[in-house]
């Protein structure tokens, strides 16, 4: 998870190469599923989500 | 981390998840891959419909509920690991449609083969391939899922475009990825753990 992108970030780059209709979903559960992760603390910074997004039609 | 070096070590790491199973995660959270799954999202019944084996608790989501698969669709799995999120993709959209898995990790592309064997299905098949570079022609999918991978490539943006050729006008992707709302603590970031995970 070291690498993984912002919430922000990440909708900004889906606009920026052509994506349309784009959701961060936070799942319910995001605490349970990062704290499983084993890396103590980490539930604090990260979350567990859904990328939604469509290509245009044209 | 360099880019070159955090490749290595999640093929390496995958690699070895895939021989000798275990999960993405340190050891010691006390967890089963059935545990993992389920807190993922995944009910008892999808867990049951598919060979055992291709459940290593490695996702972070459950995108093939979420995507919302119909029959006939061709879907792309991005990191499909042992095979767990292709097979039940498989299942949705029957055999007019069709699950291209794709995976870095020779070893579970081996995995994910034998597992789509026992599960008898036959319109899945798994792939060697870097996300960065899909060796897929352009605008030949509907749907890509993917489950806790992306957060692992290095570079999101490469992943993304080649997610965007590949998809038909009007393709939809539908992500499970963990994301990061604010910095992780120097001490968490450089955690080798970390970079896996």
């Amino acid at each position: 998870m070291s690498g993984a992108a912002t919430p922000g970030g990440l909708v900004g780059l889906l606009q920026s190469e052509g994506f349309v209709d784009v959701v961060i979903e936070r799942k319910e559960q995001s605490r349970e599923i990062v704290a499983g992760f084993g890396l103590p603390g980490a539930e604090e910074y990260a979350i567990s989500a859904y990328i939604l997004a469509r290509k245009p039609i044209r | 981390m360099a880019d070159d070096n955090i490749k290595t070590r999640v093929l390496e790491n995958y690699a070895r998840i895939a021989r000798q199973g275990g999960t993405c995660c340190p050891a010691g959270t006390g967890d089963e891959p059935s545990q993992a799954g389920a807190r993922a999202g995944y009910r008892p019944e999808q867990l049951g419909a598919v060979p055992d084996q291709a459940n290593l608790g490695l996702g972070c989501g459950n995108p093939v509920v979420r995507a919302g698969l119909t029959p006939g669709q061709t879907v792309l799995d991005l990191g499909s690991g042992p095979g767990l999120d292709a097979l039940l993709a498989a299942e949705r959209v029957g055999p007019r449609g069709q699950v291209i898995g794709l995976d870095m990790t020779p070893d579970m592309i081996a995995r994910a083969e034998a597992n789509a064997a026992q599960a008898k299905a036959a319109n899945v098949r798994f792939l060697l391939a870097d996300l960065e570079h899909l060796p897929l022609p352009e605008a030949s999918a509907d749907v890509v899922l993917s489950n806790c991978v992306i957060n692992l490539c290095p570079d999101k943006r490469a992943v993304y475009r080649e997610i965007f050729r590949v998809l038909r006008p009007g393709g939809r992707i539908c992500i499970a990825d963990v994301l990061l709302e604010r910095p992780l603590p120097e001490s968490l970031a450089q955690d080798p753990k970390a970079w896996c995970a």
